[in-house]
This record gives structure tokens, sequence and C-alpha cells, in this order.
């Protein structure tokens, strides 16, 4: 395991049905926000298997 | 590169990048791209140095228990993420505040509706189809709040109740126009789409006005459900067939409420079977008639746990530099009722920052700065966290039942501490 290391954790959520570039930008409301396009994070950084199925997607 | 080259050159990240220290970790943030990228506690050190700028030998001083391949992979991580770069004269993004004060106005034109969901926001007592209903707000008033709003900045409104379709004759049309000539960018109306007729569905096409609107089941029996009204989901169907003719603006929510649970993806996959594109599955927050949801423990558990999911969504330079000075919704975004009070949020009924009718819009929202300033530096547990600048947080949520303002969020699970 390498000691120093640097996990990407910005994805895209298609459960949510969600799209960056449009839906997740909290501008407009739907009527309140679409929190759930970022949601806050579950995984324990200190074992990284954070995808979905446990996987990077990198 | 090769090694060799690492070895000899001078690194410092990215004028895009930025690190955040969390109580243990830290995180690196491409604002250029809306990349996110955890650091580990053993990382976060060599990081720092980065910020300042180094070499690889000034790196390889940091930790001595660092063998020289294990900070040569980290480089060429970073270098392949675009995160550092060689170049010590690259001029570092800004991290500005917002230049206008408001962004996004709801306009909530009544609190009538001819429908009665079991999850509506608004007070209970007044989703009911009162006759005597009366609003403060008349549409002379209206015009001024939304110009005023637009003279702040914003340049996006949704008009909501209730059901909109209820004001009043053609009210709603000749706000919306009015609307349209003050110059607001984006015009939504969020309705129930069962009072929609083919006048109004030119005016929408004319003006180029958006549609948003909620679908709780791919059939009537469990929408009607939803709404309390038999025959809303024939009705609001035949209407999303309507827009999408006509190529209106369409959004379709799926608010999850218990019932509707196992029908989602169906409802789903009913939606884009009708030529929906957008759509997107919301859950119910702690306000009006949704509250009893949060007081069943059922329901809490199923949903609380849903949206534990461990990664972000992608984000804008413009939403990091925003919640580095503003809440992520409060800061430039005001709802305002038909009574004229002035409130943070659309769900936060209980938060009232002053009433438009007796103060000028401009006031409230300077009055408000400690709400509209509730950054997540000032929020227990997200001030910790390293991914405070990328994460969305609910406080309506996060707040019930009487919590602090400043209360860590319920439904995150990560622990910046461990």
């Amino acid at each position: 395991m390498k000691k120093l290391e640097l996990k990407k954790v910005t994805k895209t959520l298609p459960l949510f049905n969600c799209n960056p570039d449009d839906q997740c930008e909290p501008t407009i409301g739907w009527p309140c926000h679409p929190d759930d396009c970022i949601p806050a994070g579950s995984c324990n950084p200190d074992n990284w298997s954070c995808s979905p199925d446990g996987t990077d997607d990198d | 590169m090769k090694n060799k080259e690492i070895e000899t050159s001078y690194f410092i990240l990215a004028p895009y990048a930025f690190f955040v220290k969390g109580a243990r970790r830290g995180a690196l943030y491409d604002v250029k791209n809306g990349q996110v990228f955890a650091v580990n506690a053993e990382a976060v050190p060599v990081v720092e140095q980065l910020e300042k700028g180094a070499t690889f030998e000034e790196l390889r001083k940091i930790n001595y228990d660092l063998d020289n391949k294990e900070i040569l992979d980290f480089l060429l991580l970073l270098k392949k993420n675009k995160l550092i770069t060689s170049n010590p004269y690259s001029k570092k993004w800004k991290i500005s505040p917002p230049k206008t004060l408001l962004k996004f106005i709801w306009v909530e034109v009544t609190r009538r509706c001819n429908l009665k969901c079991i999850h509506c926001y608004v007070n209970s007592n007044s989703c009911s189809n009162e006759q005597n209903y009366t609003t403060k707000l008349k549409s002379e008033n209206w015009v001024e709040v939304i110009k005023d709003a637009h003279s702040l900045g914003a340049e996006a409104i949704q008009f909501i109740g209730g059901e909109p379709f209820l004001m009043k004759g053609s009210e709603l049309l000749n706000l919306v126009k009015k609307t349209k000539d003050l110059g607001y960018k984006f015009i939504e109306i969020f309705t129930n789409c069962t009072l929609l007729n083919e006048e109004i569905l030119d005016f929408l096409t004319k003006h180029n006005v958006a549609i948003a609107t909620s679908v709780y089941g791919n059939r009537a029996e469990i929408h009607d459900a939803v709404t309390q009204i038999q025959g809303s989901f024939n009705n609001t169907i035949q209407n999303i067939e309507k827009i999408l003719k006509r190529g209106i603006k369409l959004r379709v929510g799926i608010v999850e409420v218990g019932l509707n649970k196992p029908y989602l993806n169906e409802t789903v996959q009913f939606l884009e079977r009708l030529g929906v594109k957008k759509i997107k599955i919301d859950s119910v927050r702690p306000a009006g008639k949704a509250l009893q949801f949060y007081k069943e423990k059922n329901f809490l558990n199923t949903n609380f746990k849903q949206k534990q999911l461990p990664y972000f969504s992608k984000f804008s330079y413009e939403f990091f530099s925003r919640v580095h000075y503003y809440h992520n919704c409060f800061g430039d975004k005001v709802c305002i009722t038909d009574s004229g009070e002035v409130l943070p949020c659309i769900m936060a009924r209980n938060i009232i920052l002053g009433n438009v009718l007796n103060d000028s819009l401009k006031d409230i929202l300077i009055k408000s700065k400690e709400i509209r300033e509730l950054t997540k530096d000032k929020i227990e547990k997200c001030k910790n966290c390293e991914f405070r600048y990328c994460c969305f947080d609910c406080r309506i949520k996060a707040i019930w039942p009487n919590k602090k303002l400043i209360s860590a969020p319920t439904e995150c699970n990560y622990n910046p501490y461990i």
C-alpha cells in the first residue's frame, strides 16, 4: 500500500440521473436545490473503497 | 517526464489547484475541471510544501521514512492529474466573493392548491382550496419585488405555490410577462400541470418559459394516492405530453414519499418513454406536511441512509468560490411568500428574514448576514472536513428537530477526525 495517496472522489451519480454540467449546478431550484447531486462521503478514507462497486473509475 | 527530470525540477500547485486541510487529511481541489482529490494524512505535509513550491530534495526532507520512489510516484500522479506545475510564475486563481447579492428567487404566488399532496412543504392547513383565502401581496407588489430582486442580481426565477395557476384570472401570465420584460434570463413555473390549457401553453411557448413538475408514480393509483385527488395523474400526464410536443423546457421531479419507493425506477423509465429528458428523484424536507415522514422512524431509516454516497459531483469554480463566503443555498437565493415573508430557502418555513411589505429586499438581505454567511467553516464537523468546499449542505434537514443553526449535517457519514 502506498504511503502517499491521492484519490479522485468526484464522479457523476447515475442513480440520481444527474448531469454535473446541468442539473447539479445549484443555480435553480427543484424547487429546492439538488443536494443529492453532491452528497457527503461515507467511505473510509483509509481504505479508499469509495465507489459503489468498490472500484476506482480511473 | 522522466524520473531524473523530476528529481531536478521545481514543483508548485497548479494555479487552479487549491489544498484544503481537514482534521486529519486533506483535499486537493481542481477548480478548473471541478474535480476533488482526497489526500491521505501522510501526504498532507507534502502537499502543503507544494503549495509554497518545492524541489524534489526539499520534499524528501519532510519525511525521511518515505523513500525516493514513493515521492516520485506521488509527484507523477499529481502531474498526471495536472495538479502541479513547474512554472513558479503561474498566477494563482482568485477566490472572490460573488458580485451580486442574489442569483435566484422563488416566488410563492399562492398557497392555494387543487391537490392535497401528503408531503406538501407548505403548512397543511393552507394546502386546501379555501374559498376565503387571501394573499397579502398584490400583483403590483409582486412586480416591485421581482424588479428589486433583479436589480440585486437575480437572473433566474421560479414561480411556485401552492399551485401558481390558481392565481386569480390571468394574473400569473401577466406577472411572468413583466418578469420577462425586466430581463430575467431563466423563468420557470413549478406547477402540478393539472390546470394548463391551450392559451397557457401558447403563452409558455411564445415567451420561452420553462415548466417544472412532480410525478409520483408510473400509474394513477400511485400518483393519485400521493396527491389525494383522483384523476390528477391522467391530467398531469396529458399536459406533460402537450408540453413535450410543443418543445417547452420541462423538468420532472419524482419526490420519494415512502409509498412510491418501490416504483421509482419504473417511474423514471415511464417518463423517459414519454420523452422527458430531465428527471430527478428527490426527497422530502422536514417542512409542512412532510414533517410526518420525519417523525416516522422507518422513513428516517430508509431515506437518510439512501444518500450516503461516498463521492461528490463535479463542482464549478463559481461554487467553490461562493461557499468560501456564503452558505451554498442561503447566500444568493431567497423565497418570497404570498404574505411578503422572505425565507432563505423555500423549505425554511421557520426562518423568516423579513417582510417585503415592511422593508426593502436589499435591507432584508443585508440584515440577514448571519444566515447568508453561514459557510461550512462555521458548521460543526464541516469546519474540520477537507471536503467542505465541494459538499452540499441542506440546513433544513440538519436543524430538524430543534437543533442549532450550526449543527453538523444529519446525513453525512464521513468522519474527518478518525
